[in-house]
C-alpha cells in the first residue's frame, strides 16, 4: 500500500512547511498545497488526496464553506480542520458541517499526528466496508 | 466580562503564543511611554459580540526574529515574512478571542491580519469606547498591543 496523501489548504507558508516536515517524516506524502479555498477545491479535483487538511480562516471563502463544498462533491473525503480559533462555539460549527476534527494553532506535533492516525484508519475501514 | 478579564487573556495568550512559536520570553512593562520607532504595525479586527480593533507594533528586531524563529532560519521573501508575521498575529488574536469565546459563552470571529501604517487605523481606534495596552519589552525589542473595544454587544 503506498503512503497516505495530503493535501493542505492555508493561506500561511508557516503551517504549510511545518505540517509538511511533521507528516512526511512519519510516513504520509503531501502532495498539494492551496492558498486559499477556492484553489483548494479546484486541487482536490485534479489530486483527489486522501486527507485534506483545512484551515478555517483564510482569505476568500474560509475553510468551513471549503469544507461544504469538497462534501458535497465527494461525501468521500476526509478532512482534518486547523485554527487559532478553537473554541466550544468553533468546535460545533464544525461539527455541524460533518466534520470530526479541529486542531488547534499553534499544534503540538502528536496531536496533529494521532489525528491523523484515526483519519486514516477510519478512512481505510470506510474503504474495506465498500468492497 | 470585566475589563480585567479582557487584558488578563490578551496578556496570556501573547506571553504564551509568542513563547511557543517564537521562543521569546514577553517582559510585561507598565511604562507607557515605550516609543517604538516603526511606522508599521499589524492590526486584526474582531466581529460578534467581542467588537474589536488589535493594533499591533513592533520593534523592526522583533519581526526579524519572530520569522527567522518560525522559517528555522530559512530565506525567505519580504512578501514571505508578512505572511510569517500575520499568521503569528492570526495565532496570538485566535488564542486571545477563542478564551472570550469559551468565558462568555458567545461568538465573535477575527479578520485576516493586516500589516499597514499607524495613521490608516487611528479613525477606527477612535470608534471604539475602551481601550487596553500591553507593552513588553525583551532583550531585543519591544511589542506594544493596543486593544481597542466596544461594550459587549454593542
Amino acid at each position: 500500500m503506498g503512503k497516505t496523501t495530503i493535501m493542505v489548504v492555508d493561506d500561511s507558508p508557516f503551517a504549510s512547511k511545518q505540517i509538511k516536515d511533521i507528516v512526511e517524516e512519519n510516513g504520509y506524502e503531501v502532495i498539494g498545497y492551496a492558498k486559499n479555498g477556492e484553489e483548494g477545491i479546484k486541487m482536490y479535483e485534479e489530486l483527489h488526496p486522501d486527507i485534506v487538511i483545512l484551515d478555517i480562516i483564510m482569505p476568500g471563502i474560509d475553510g468551513i464553506e471549503t469544507a461544504q463544498v469538497l462534501m458535497k462533491e465527494d461525501p468521500n473525503v476526509t478532512i482534518m480542520m486547523l485554527s487559532s480559533l478553537c473554541d466550544s462555539g468553533t468546535l460545533e460549527e464544525v461539527r455541524s458541517i460533518g466534520v470530526k476534527y479541529l486542531i488547534p494553532k499553534p499544534w503540538e506535533d502528536d496531536v496533529l499526528l494521532a489525528t491523523l492516525e484515526m483519519l486514516k484508519k477510519q478512512r481505510e475501514e470506510r474503504l474495506a466496508d465498500k468492497k | 466580562m470585566t475589563d480585567v478579564k479582557v487584558e488578563e487573556i490578551f496578556d496570556c495568550a501573547f506571553v504564551s503564543v509568542t513563547k511557543k512559536i517564537a521562543s521569546l520570553d514577553l517582559c510585561r512593562k507598565s511604562d507607557g511611554s515605550l516609543k517604538i520607532d516603526d511606522e508599521y504595525a499589524g492590526s486584526v479586527y474582531t466581529t460578534g459580540m467581542f467588537n474589536s480593533l488589535v493594533v499591533m507594533e513592533f520593534s523592526p528586531a522583533i519581526c526579524k526574529h519572530i520569522i527567522f524563529t518560525m522559517t528555522n532560519g530559512a530565506e525567505v521573501t519580504d512578501e514571505e515574512k508578512l505572511l510569517y508575521m500575520k499568521e503569528y498575529v492570526n495565532i496570538v488574536c485566535g488564542r486571545a478571542i477563542s478564551e472570550i469565546n469559551d468565558e462568555t459563552g458567545s461568538i465573535s470571529r477575527i479578520t485576516i491580519p493586516i500589516f499597514h501604517s499607524l495613521e490608516e487605523i487611528i479613525g477606527e481606534a477612535d470608534k471604539k469606547s475602551k481601550k487596553i495596552v500591553l507593552h513588553y519589552e525583551t532583550d531585543i525589542g519591544i511589542i506594544c498591543v493596543s486593544v481597542y473595544y466596544n461594550d459587549f454587544g454593542k
